[in-house]
């Protein structure tokens, strides 16, 4: 069922119910409910899905949860995907609830989803390079000086873990939404989630607000925690894409024939169903690289198996709304969604090119 | 399989490599000569000493009965390592036949030139006129007492020029359904009516052959199984190809090359930083691309072992290895800068007492180059094996 991952029976009925959830609460139509609404709900699920203890499956047992591990975020985020949720699961509790508590914060209002984060990290084309957001100890606080653009979830997030350039190296911050100072100009994503450039003017933050971890590693496994975590969700999306797809050129007819049994069409969806696997593939192979303590071999895994999810999920998306031909292009069919969210996933946590560049430099492909 | 032992395996298959692979042979592989028939008779008889030449064949064959998973790990490991390949029209393809399908008579005759490497096979399918369409093909034979008489003409029947016997596939009924009326043939390359055309491929070279077959009469007791169930036979021992399809040990070699070229490129101060960069980020995909195919293998092999369908899971690996394959044999031409056009046919044949010249390494990428383009050809064109993965595919919502 999910990437031939080892499963426990506790994996299988997360899957089930998350699968259930997604075909009773996120039907197309109330998605658009929510989405196009003035202002656009979209934290509309957060409750049910806080209800249903998800967050918990995204920590691990010391932080409060009962997950957390990559084949629980693996499970969580494959049965999930074809929902196209905009709540920010992912950042806040994975991510933003991974980072405090490597910083030993409590997770529980994290947990709770009584607190929600966005993670204002990355500043230009690379999540992996540093920040350039200024950071200054001035008497008896920290001032913050720059910009986090286009920040994910940080519409509606009520806390932001910060990332800065301190004196000393990188340095983390968990800041209030409404510091006075940040401002915050709200943006969309290309998959109608909400984003925001957040401005940081002379922001001041109390000393007890900066993370004691080491931050550029505690970064760098989140980014690489987000990075699997996409790529398991990116595979089976692809796996829906195909599957709506295959539907469809079984069902509709032109030229008194139905479109499965054109050549050119067939082949155009084989290459679908060979990019859906070799997605299955690679992101199976970055949940187990993942689990793997940090070492340049492990982000090199990681990083090829999320180019390998860009390249291929432009693969099946595109297709998907080719095939479709009109019906492709319209906002009533879920795959013109699913294109756009594989679109979004390119771009989450640094372009595809950055990580590239990234990985070239891990593989020794050039000298810089 | 724990994957403890499964590493312990390839660590043998390498030490065992090191240890036992002739000096002249590895030399050739590493400079990507064209081997000789003897260099592959060699290796395989030393394989077989070592209990590993029948290593996927059943134990009731006298094989070893390894499983996929074990079967992918030498695969890659020998390939890697730069071990010619297994030739497999016989261990692989008739040697199964026979072992299923064959009568005591044949296997006595035949299994153990198969097995000692003594014998070599060639395969008889494709005809002028039956390519993709393999059941069109033409090549007759009629029962005329003790013995079949066979006419027509087989084409791309790689290696003939070398081959002991043949297996081949014609027609002996035309009235039904044109699969139906297939039947498996041994044929002795020795008799009398048969003549063999070298055809020189695109790469220069002479690999492949056209054989014609004029009045050549066949022993009735080499006919394989009933008359007309050449069809099943033949679908049969193609499903023992579907691991060595995509092959992944000799592009993992490819790639090393590719590094080693790549950072002669990247350590030349002549050369722009643009220009760089741009090999630089073809370098970052053909090695995401191979790493896929090495993902998707394992992948594959792992769930077949839990009992997931095969469903076109051969086709996919046919299409993206082959297809990886002329990615990196592209760059691979086009990193020698230059040379990028250079390709002398006779320096695959040149000998390997002194360390290649620029063109030498140029031809050898040529020819990887040259020779990549018929593997998208050969062993059911790439689109062939789409028709049959959309098949799979639309069979699965249906």
């Amino acid at each position: 069922m999910t990437l031939q991952l080892p499963l426990t029976d506790e994996h299988v009925m997360l899957h089930e119910m998350l699968s259930r959830f997604v075909a009773e609460r996120c039907a197309i139509e109330a998605r658009a409910a929510n989405l196009h609404a003035n202002p656009p709900r979209r934290m509309a699920l957060w409750a049910e899905l806080c209800e249903l203890g998800v967050p918990s499956a995204l920590l691990s047992p010391d932080a409060g949860g009962f997950g957390g591990a990559p084949d629980d975020i693996a499970v969580v985020q494959y049965a999930l995907a074809p929902g196209l949720l905009v709540e920010p699961l992912l950042v806040s509790v994975a991510l933003c609830g991974r980072i405090l508590h490597a910083a030993g914060r409590s997770v529980d209002a994290v947990a709770a989803g009584e607190a929600v984060y966005a993670l204002a990290h990355q500043e230009g084309f690379d999540a992996f390079s540093l920040p350039m957001l200024k950071a200054e100890l001035q008497g008896d606080c920290f001032v913050l000086d720059g910009l986090k653009p286009a920040v994910r979830h940080a519409d509606v997030a009520g806390r932001l873990i910060v990332s800065a350039s301190g004196p000393d190296g990188t340095w983390l911050f968990d800041v209030p939404a409404d510091a006075p100072g940040l401002t915050i100009e709200p943006s969309r994503q290309v998959d109608a989630a909400g984003s925001a450039d957040l401005r940081f003017d002379a922001v001041r933050v109390p000393l007890d607000h900066r993370l004691d971890c080491d931050a550029d590693a505690v970064i760098e496994d989140a980014l690489l925690h987000g990075l699997v975590a996409i790529a398991a969700e990116a595979a089976s999306l692809a796996r829906a894409t195909c599957h709506d797809t295959f539907e469809y050129l079984g069902l509709r007819e032109q030229f008194g024939m139905k479109l499965a049994g054109f050549q050119a069409l067939q082949h155009k969806a084989a290459d679908m169903a060979i990019a859906a696997e070799e997605m299955a593939a690679q992101a199976q192979r970055a949940v187990f690289a993942l689990d793997r303590t940090a070492s340049p071999e492990r982000t090199r895994s990681i990083l090829t198996a999320s180019l390998a999810c860009d390249g291929a999920g432009r693969t099946v998306g595109h297709s998907a709304v080719q095939l479709f031909g009109g019906m492709g292009v319209s906002d009533e069919t879920p795959v013109s969604h699913y294109a756009r969210r594989f679109a979004a996933m390119r771009a989450q946590f640094g372009t595809s090119d950055a990580r590239a560049a990234r990985l070239a430099q891990l593989e020794g492909f050039c000298h810089e | 399989m724990s994957d403890d032992s499964i590493a312990q395996f390839r660590r043998d298959v390498r030490d065992f490599i090191a240890q036992s692979l002739p000096a002249d042979i590895r030399e050739k592989v590493r400079r990507y000569r064209d081997l000789d028939k003897s260099d592959y008779v060699r290796w395989q008889k030393i394989l077989q000493e070592r209990g590993w030449f029948l290593g996927s064949w059943p134990k009731e064959w006298g094989g070893e009965g390894w499983d996929p998973v074990r079967q992918l790990a030498f695969l890659q490991e020998s390939g890697e390592a730069g071990a010619p390949m297994i030739i497999p029209y016989g261990v692989s393809m008739i040697g199964p036949v026979l072992n299923k399908f064959g009568t005591d008579a044949q296997k006595a005759r035949h299994l153990p030139g198969i097995i000692s490497s003594d014998v070599w096979w060639c395969q008889g399918y494709s005809e002028p006129g039956a390519g993709s369409d393999l059941a069109g093909l033409k090549t007759v034979a009629v029962r005329e007492g003790d013995h079949y008489r066979v006419n027509g003409s087989k084409m791309w029947t790689t290696e003939a020029h070398w081959a002991d016997w043949m297996h081949c596939l014609v027609r002996t009924d035309s009235s039904g359904r044109k699969q139906d009326g297939i039947s498996f043939l041994l044929i002795d390359m020795q008799t009398p009516g048969i003549t063999i055309r070298p055809i020189v491929t695109i790469d220069g070279q002479h690999h492949t052959n056209q054989v014609f077959f004029d009045d050549v009469l066949v022993p009735a007791g080499n006919l394989v199984g009933e008359e007309g169930a050449g069809w099943s036979i033949a679908k049969f021992l193609l499903s023992h190809e579907r691991l060595s399809i995509s092959d992944t040990g000799p592009k993992l070699r490819l790639m090393g090359r590719l590094r080693a070229m790549n950072a002669q490129v990247q350590a030349n101060p002549a050369i722009s930083a643009g220009l760089k960069a741009i090999l630089s980020r073809r370098m970052v995909e053909v090695s995401v691309q191979i790493e896929t195919l090495r993902a998707l293998e394992h992948y594959f092999v792992e769930g077949w072992a839990k009992g997931r369908p095969q469903g076109a899971d051969a086709s996919i690996l046919k299409v993206r290895g082959t297809e990886i394959l002329q990615a990196l044999s592209e760059l691979a031409v086009d990193l020698q800068g230059p040379y990028a056009a250079t390709h002398e046919p006779r320096h695959l044949h040149a000998d390997v007492e002194h360390e290649d010249s620029v063109a030498e390494m140029a031809s050898a990428m040529a020819h990887q180059y040259l020779y990549g383009r018929c593997w998208s050809i050969f062993g059911g064109t790439n689109e062939i094996q789409r028709n049959i993965i959309a098949k799979v595919a639309f069979a699965s919502v249906g």
